[in-house]
């Protein structure tokens, strides 16, 4: 690595999950660095590993079904996949995390103020007693409740919220979309942490809306000096916000680089393919990816791309996992069509040759090797699987698109 | 059936004479907010509010919005799943707005919907098979035999394979459950499909075949589209002409390629000017960056005046006060705003 | 069309055996649900064979009145009557088998009875809702807010105590739990987007009601079926242990502790051996019931 202070760190990660249809290898050797300072977004489509790897890095992940079966997660060089009471306390002390569906972050029947203070009092405690917790909820001073209040406003305030505090003595389903998002930042900003991350946090919102929780976060980001991972799969989100770009494929990270690089000239196919088919205002491609996203509990040999590839060649990509090769420019390409050390230009020139998505075959989201079955059908074998892990997590194929 | 005919009318416009294919007038949802024990009638959420446009035939015409502008209800109310509670809608010729169920039928097979979320769309109880050919079995058309071979068609029609027949729905992926919900659609030869964010539950892409697919579809089979979405981008690639939609009422509606150009309503630049774009390409196509603020306010009590103008960056005082009427700004292009009758004053 | 008959064979031999595996798998990770599931299986496996099975058949009134043998009454539980025998010196354990053909014709009865009235009574309450829904609602929350067995008794008593009018009592108590429960599934369902699609398309209320929504409201009824019918079983054998139920010397369960309790605690088994058969079909319906909740993955309740 090149880079010279990555706060954060994960290296060779891999997940697996135990299913009613086998062993899932969902997460595949998965590295991911955050520079100090840096935003970086993950972006793919559903079930492409991306809301695993950010659960398995915020120490989320429901084990079982779910297993970290190797991997290191460094935090400013703590190593915390290893020390469960480490990743607890550098969570609460430096990382906060904002959702993408407030209403399930927030309690329903507390006001935001009562949160907010809650926050302020545990945050940096990974254990508190019961007797403490009633000591706080009988005599708690005045002096400290005010201060509490001072700094949920101030908070609230920044986060352009009309009528702070007012806002403090609702209830989250008072409060519309937007607001629920911003106060969400809040409380994540409330703990004052080094390190974000975010979760598809604008998904639900409306574009004016979004464009709006947009320039806060990277507002917070600049005054706090703050790190973050954000994942989502609107390439355009990640445009506003990013600064590096990781693109998942299939549990596996198919190319990194910085934001122009990796949407104005994708050198990846499936990258290249997922920047295509979104709808832009000059075009859009209509040929789309063909295929579906494998099966984990059997991925493809090679590059788990290849049966989805129009450049795949036989041989080679069906037989040898790609590394990830570094341009001279210091983007990573995991794919067999390059080489290391490859100028920017000599990469995008063998892109444009090898890479044609065809519209040609008749049953283009027709699965590669079997059917589509949905797991879910029969509910229940993986009901704590899938029911907990949200959509993002190795149900199967059918997925995909969803 | 009706594929090869219409092939030439792609090239020469649309523009013959004819009347369009739907004419809304004026169209009006309200729904009753009822409040107390004796349910009485509190006040009303008016989801669509004197809506007017035409979808020409063989057009792809886009309402576009966010939620809670009452886009969805309103293609519903067009597709006569609700009954409107004010104007009329003329299907080729005939005003539809006020017909009994019975009455409807004949026009249920003209006018079709293809919803947002094929997952709930789909009967998961029922086979492909039987989801197909249930329009044909409620209007009583075509023995058993006719009826599979109708459905075998339809399905290779929309790309899938003969073998998906006798799969129930959750062993298909998104993508493919869409194909059938379309399939399913077609089955009757509607002429005019509404499209209600067809393709927003699917991944980037599924959703560019998934569209290739009703491209093809519309020119082949001369289908007249309603398309309902919130995604601005997509319209511009496919609309022909579009309809912004605010909180029940249309704000602007303009050809697609002057909308994008030059977008009247503020409320339509700050749409535009949101769009997250992907390529740096695509910078020259947004207008200046606005600063937007707020978020749509609660339907069921909309702002005074123009219902844009808390939002509005270029709101005068008048607009808390005056509400604005559409106005014609070009050709085929109306807007609603204070500030056009000021330009038209000063002209 | 061959080609399509043989897809048609292959998929579906393909799916349902691979659904049968997925229940089977659901039904292993409960084991108590087999036990059930075995129960079941033997109750039925009784009451079909009881002829058979029974030694004395003709003590359970098997073709013609039962047979009485007063030389050997109150025999102890042997070999020979492993219940022992009754006040009239009939094979206790032979009146048990049989009973078993009333209880499960008095469940199935009342069952049928409940969700033929129950179903449609939900489903067009949910469905159409308005006035019609309202006023179906309300008189079955009336039924509801009567405890069921004093609801039964208050029903059977007028009528003649007869095994016919216990079961007609039951029946009448139980429709409205169907057409409750249907009622709240209808109400979610009736959102579904294919409910609306189907209306699009110009279907009728009533195609919809019963080809579109009820086959999705079909897995919560199945399982109340079964936790029911232990319950039926249950307030069947009540109303016989009241005697407003089978009249002795009917092999009813009810009506033999009844009989029974006359005679405790010196002839014990009396009793005791028709309390166990019902602790056991209940436990039975239940069981399985408790699986196939999981196997289905539907709330009752």
């Amino acid at each position: 690595m090149s880079r010279t202070d990555p706060i954060l760190e994960l290296r060779d990660l891999e997940v697996h999950f135990d299913t009613f249809d086998g062993r899932a290898r969902v997460i595949n050797d998965v590295d991911i660095t955050v520079d100090e300072g840096e935003t970086v977004a993950i972006v793919g489509e559903s079930g492409c590993g991306k809301s695993v790897t950010a659960e398995t890095i915020m120490g989320m992940l429901p084990q079982p079904p779910g297993e970290i079966v190797d991997g290191e997660l460094y935090y400013k060089g703590e190593e915390l996949l290893g020390d469960q009471t480490a990743h607890e306390r550098v969570k609460s002390e430096s990382m906060g995390m904002i959702f993408q569906d407030p209403m399930t972050s927030l309690s329903p029947v507390f006001t935001v103020g009562e949160m907010m203070r809650d926050v302020l009092t545990y945050q940096g405690k990974t254990n508190v007693g019961w007797l403490e917790i009633v000591r706080n909820v009988l005599g708690r001073r005045d002096a400290d409740e005010a201060e509490m209040r001072d700094r949920s406003v101030e908070l609230l305030d920044q986060l352009q919220i009309p009528d702070p505090e007012g806002v403090l003595d609702r209830y989250p389903i008072e409060l519309s979309g937007g607001m629920r998002q911003r106060v969400l930042i809040a409380m994540a900003m409330l703990g004052e942490p080094e390190f974000l991350i975010a979760d598809e946090p604008t998904t639900a919102l409306d574009v004016t809306v979004q464009d709006q929780i947009l320039d806060l976060l990277t507002e917070q980001i600049e005054r706090e000096n703050l790190s973050m991972l954000y994942i989502t799969h609107n390439l355009g989100v990640a445009r506003r916000i990013a600064d590096r770009i990781y693109v998942m494929y299939a549990g596996e990270i198919a190319e990194v680089g910085t934001r122009d690089e990796i949407l104005d000239e994708p050198l990846h196919p499936y990258s290249r393919g997922l920047v295509d088919s979104v709808p832009k205002l000059t075009e859009f491609d209509r040929d789309g990816i063909e295929g579906l996203l494998p099966d984990y509990t059997d991925p493809p040999s090679g590059c788990r791309f290849h049966p989805r590839c129009p450049a795949a060649m036989s041989g080679t990509c069906d037989v040898e996992r790609p590394p990830r090769y570094e341009l001279s420019s210091g983007q990573e390409v995991a794919c067999h069509l390059y080489e290391d050390g490859l100028s920017r230009a000599e990469a995008a020139e063998i892109a444009a040759e090898e890479i044609e998505f065809d519209s040609g075959a008749a049953f283009e989201d027709r699965p590669t090797s079997e059917p589509a079955q949905d797991r879910s059908s029969v509910k229940g074998e993986s009901a704590g699987t899938t029911a907990s892990i949200d959509a993002q997590t190795p149900r199967s194929a059918e997925d995909t698109d969803e | 059936m009706s594929s090869d005919h219409t092939r030439a009318d792609e090239t020469d416009s649309i523009d013959d004479t004819d009347e369009p294919l739907l004419q809304v007038r004026d169209l009006e949802k309200y729904y009753p907010i009822t409040g107390g024990l004796l349910k009485k009638q509190i006040g009303e959420v008016k989801a669509v509010d004197g809506v007017s446009f035409d979808v020409r035939r063989g057009e792809t015409f886009a309402i576009v919005g966010e939620s809670g502008c009452g886009k969805t209800t309103l293609g519903k109310t067009i597709a006569r799943l609700h009954a409107p509670t004010g104007g009329s809608i003329r299907f080729d010729g005939r005003d539809i707005s006020a017909l009994s169920e019975r009455d409807l039928k004949p026009v249920r097979r003209e006018i079709q919907v293809v919803y947002q979320d094929p997952t709930s769309s789909l009967n998961p109880r029922k086979r492909i098979k039987d989801i197909v050919a249930e329009p044909l079995v409620v209007h009583d058309i075509g023995t058993k035999a006719e009826r599979r071979e109708r459905v075998a068609e339809l399905l290779e029609r929309v790309d899938l394979p003969e073998d998906f027949l006798y799969r129930y729905p959750n062993e298909l992926s998104g993508g493919q459950k869409q194909r059938v919900a379309i399939a399913r659609a077609l089955t009757l030869n509607p002429s005019l499909l509404v499209l209600d964010e067809p393709t927003s539950a699917l991944d980037v892409s599924v959703q560019a075949k998934v569209i290739a697919l009703l491209e093809e579809l519309q020119a082949e089979l001369d289908l007249s589209y309603l398309m309902i979405t919130h995604d601005l981008s997509l319209t511009k690639n496919i609309a022909d002409r579009i309809g912004v939609m605010y909180l029940g009422k249309l704000m602007e509606k303009a050809p697609a390629e002057t909308l994008f150009d030059a977008p009247q309503n503020p409320y339509t630049e700050q749409l535009l000017s949101a769009i997250p774009i992907v390529e740096e390409s695509e910078a020259a196509f947004k207008p200046e960056r606005i600063s937007i603020r707020g978020e749509t306010p609660d339907p069921s009590d909309p702002p005074s005046g123009c219902p844009f103008h808390p939002r509005c960056h270029r709101a005068v005082d008048d607009c808390s006060r005056v509400e604005p009427e559409l106005v014609d700004v070009g050709t085929d292009h109306v807007s609603r705003c204070l500030l056009h009758d000021e330009d038209e004053s000063e002209m | 069309m061959s080609a399509i008959e043989n897809w048609y064979h292959s998929e579906s031999m393909e799916n349902r055996k691979e659904s049968a595996r997925r229940i089977a798998y659901r039904f292993r990770q409960n084991p108590l649900s087999l036990v059930g599931l075995g129960i079941i299986v033997g109750l039925v496996f009784i009451a079909i064979f009881a002829p058979y099975i029974a030694r004395h058949p003709q003590d359970a009134g098997y073709m013609g009145e039962p047979a009485v043998d007063f030389a050997n009454r109150f025999a102890e539980p042997s070999l020979a009557h492993p219940f022992g025998t009754d006040q009239a010196g009939r094979d206790i354990l032979s009146r048990v088998i049989f009973g078993t053909r009333y209880s499960l014709a008095l469940g199935l009865f009342v069952l049928t009875f409940a969700i033929g009235i129950g179903v449609p009574v939900g489903l067009v309450a949910g469905y159409v809702g308005g006035f019609t829904g309202q006023v179906l609602m309300r008189i079955t929350d009336i039924f509801l807010s009567v405890p069921p067995l004093v609801l039964a008794l208050a029903v059977a008593v007028p009528l003649q105590p007869s095994l016919r009018n216990a079961m007609i009592a039951i029946a009448v108590v139980w429709w409205p739990w169907y057409a409750r429960l249907v009622y709240g599934e209808v109400i979610s369902v009736r959102e579904e987007q294919f409910v609306e699609a189907s209306r699009g398309i110009g279907a009728s209320r009533i195609r919809i009601m019963f080809r579109e929504i009820l086959p999705n409201v079909l897995a919560p009824i199945t399982v109340k079926f079964s936790l029911d019918m232990g319950y039926a079983i249950l307030i069947g054998a009540s109303l016989g242990f009241l005697g407003l139920g089978a009249q002795p010397p009917t092999p009813e369960w009810g009506t033999m502790i009844a009989e029974g309790r006359a005679y405790l605690p010196a002839q014990w088994w009396y009793s005791t051996f028709p309390g166990v058969a019902i602790f056991i079909a209940v436990l039975g319906f239940n069981l399985l019931g408790d699986g196939l909740r999981d196997v289905l993955d539907v709330e009752v309740d």
